[in-house]
């Protein structure tokens, strides 16, 4: 419950100080949303009514205003989130995009990362496989607007709340050390995992040709016309053949000629057939 | 939908069933494993049990045990749910049979995320 | 035996696990405080021990709140309109034992937690010189987690059937 709803002016304003800095594009009926991430925050530096909160982002402190930018761009996250892009990523396009491979390396992008879960999950899933496909190589890029997040996801570490949310169990065992009452990686998990920051709006500079784009519960911030570019960076960086997995919560949208979708139990999966946009 | 939700906290307990409820299972209750045993011995058939660690009269991971060596509970899921929250605990309960582990303190959410994960719900 | 200055450098530690307890189990936003329980004022306190595998060494712990507060979140947990005594209780005792058990993967891992002993008070007994205090605000409240080295085990304290400790007890019977 918020007793403080926001009002128009200061949810326009921070909308616009969100989608300047991330292309995030906040539209009015989000209110809830900016509500229920700005009041913790409101809370925590000492200010009664998202008013005050508000009047010091429009005061210019910085400290704040990346705080709130972190706040509205990350995603709730999981491990194994929604579990069937999981299931459909290890028994179907993991096997497939190996198959097709030519060069036997195999990159999985994990877009909008967050503090890491998502691509941990899958870092986890290749281990499972490889040991079976003797000759493969596989790792994990995870890309983020946030470097907080960037820096979390790095570090590989997590509170024994966050292994609470969606970890299955023998998972937590295998690959995770105790350390306190935090968990952290284990070291070969870590190895087949990078992240590093990256604006999906912004054509990829550097970012290696992917097999398989993890790129879910994302695109409903964008704008259309920021949609369309997001999707053409992906594209841009996916091979022929490869495969585009969106959350299963997105309408999703139509991509164009060059993809072809298939839905899997609740995954929403694009093969990119190859050609340009 | 059926639970069984065996804790020696009469607060644990109401606070788990009334979780389990808004996710419609019906929900039996014990205050220990021999309790949770002689609900099984009398007939009741859980699609998943939650089972405390720490109990007097007999502990979760006895509860487990016996509840494996007997085909006839074979069906029945068991998910610890317990403040015991060392690495070491977890590989000794999967090792007597539970197939999920949630450490205290949790949220409802967790809880209902490894319902969906076991197949038991769908959300 | 746990080394004095590990357990003071885990105070913030403490603190997060209580907050994150009282955010978890009972749904309320609390923050750290340096404010302290008042002195003479209804308590409720649950009492758990931990006994190190390694050395046979004793912790204790505690969780310490007004019966004011506990009564309110009994009322909300058991979902009864006057709580009794007896929710008040099971209230405090069972969040001592979450508490006993995140302790113990922090501060003494492979110990034994026992059973928590729970009791409604009035007034706080002295606390030795070298436990280490957290306490949380919630509610214009505040709950107090104790963590202390114990020379020995309260004779009453209660262990979980399977124990090592239980398995004594019986067998001194």
């Amino acid at each position: 419950m918020v007793n403080t709803p926001i009002t128009s002016t200061d949810f326009s304003f921070v909308a616009d100080l969100v989608r300047q800095r991330s292309a995030i594009d906040l539209q009015p009926g989000k209110e809830y949303l900016v509500e229920s991430r700005l009041v913790p925050l409101m809370r925590v530096h000492g200010e009664n009514e998202l008013g005050g909160f508000v009047g010091r982002l429009r005061r210019g402190d910085q400290k704040l205003i990346d705080l709130v930018i972190d706040a509205l761009t990350t995603n709730e996250t999981l491990w194994f989130r929604d579990t069937a892009p999981f299931d459909v990523f290890s028994k179907q396009l993991l096997p497939d995009v190996a198959r097709t491979s030519s060069t036997k390396r195999l990159t999985i992008w994990s877009a909008a990362c967050s503090s890491g879960q998502e691509g941990y999950s899958l870092a986890m899933l290749l281990l499972d496989w490889l040991p079976k496909n003797p000759g493969y190589e596989a790792k994990v890029i995870g890309t983020d607007i946030s470097r907080r997040m960037i820096e979390r996801a790095s570090a590989g570490k997590y509170s024994q709340l966050e292994i609470n949310r969606g970890l299955r169990v023998p998972y937590l065992v295998k690959y995770f050390d105790q350390v306190g009452r935090d968990w952290v990686l284990k070291k070969e998990v870590r190895d087949l995992a990078s992240f590093k920051w990256g604006n999906l709006a912004q054509a990829p500079v550097g970012h290696p040709q992917c097999d398989v784009i993890f790129l879910r519960n994302v695109l409903i911030y964008f704008d259309p016309p920021t949609k369309k570019k997001v999707i053409e960076n992906c594209r841009s960086v996916l091979r022929p053949g490869g495969y585009l997995v969106l959350g299963g919560a997105e309408t999703a949208p139509s991509l164009g000629p060059n993809w072809k979708r298939f839905d899997v139990d609740r995954a929403v999966v694009f093969q990119h057939l190859g050609g340009g946009s | 939908m059926q639970a069984l939700v065996v804790d020696d906290s009469r607060v644990m307990r109401t606070i788990l069933t009334r979780l389990l409820t808004d996710l419609n299972f019906d929900v039996v209750q014990a205050g220990d494993g021999a309790e949770a045993l002689a609900a099984l011995d009398a007939g009741a058939r859980p699609d998943v049990a939650l089972v405390d660690w720490n109990m007097p009269v007999m502990d979760g991971l006895t509860f487990i045990k016996k509840c494996r060596q007997n085909p006839d509970y074979r069906d029945v899921v068991l998910m610890m749910v317990t403040t015991e929250s060392e690495h070491s605990n977890i590989v000794q309960a999967l090792a007597a049979g539970a197939h999920e582990y949630v450490i205290k303190p949790f949220t409802d959410e967790v809880i209902a995320e490894k319902l969906e994960m076991l197949g038991l719900i769908a959300r | 035996m746990i080394d004095p200055a590990e357990l003071a450098a885990a105070q913030p530690d403490l603190e997060m696990l209580l907050v994150e307890m009282i955010a978890s189990v009972l749904g309320e936003q609390a923050e750290p405080t340096g404010e302290r329980l008042p002195p003479a004022v209804g308590l409720a306190v649950s009492r758990l021990v931990i006994q190190d595998a390694n050395d046979g060494s004793f912790l204790g712990i505690e969780v310490r709140a007004e019966g004011t507060l506990i009564t309110t979140l009994a009322a909300t947990l058991l979902g009864v309109a006057e709580p009794a005594p007896d929710d008040m209780l099971d209230v405090i005792a069972e969040l001592g034992n979450i508490a006993g058990g995140n302790v113990k993967s922090l501060l003494c891992h492979n110990g034994q937690l026992s059973l928590p002993s729970a009791q409604l008070v009035f007034e706080q007994s002295g606390e030795a010189p070298d436990a280490i205090r957290a306490a949380a605000g919630l509610l214009g409240n505040v709950m107090e987690l104790v963590v202390m080295p114990l020379p020995a085990a309260d004779p009453q304290t209660r262990w979980p059937s399977g124990s090592a400790q239980h398995e004594a007890e019986v067998s001194s019977l």
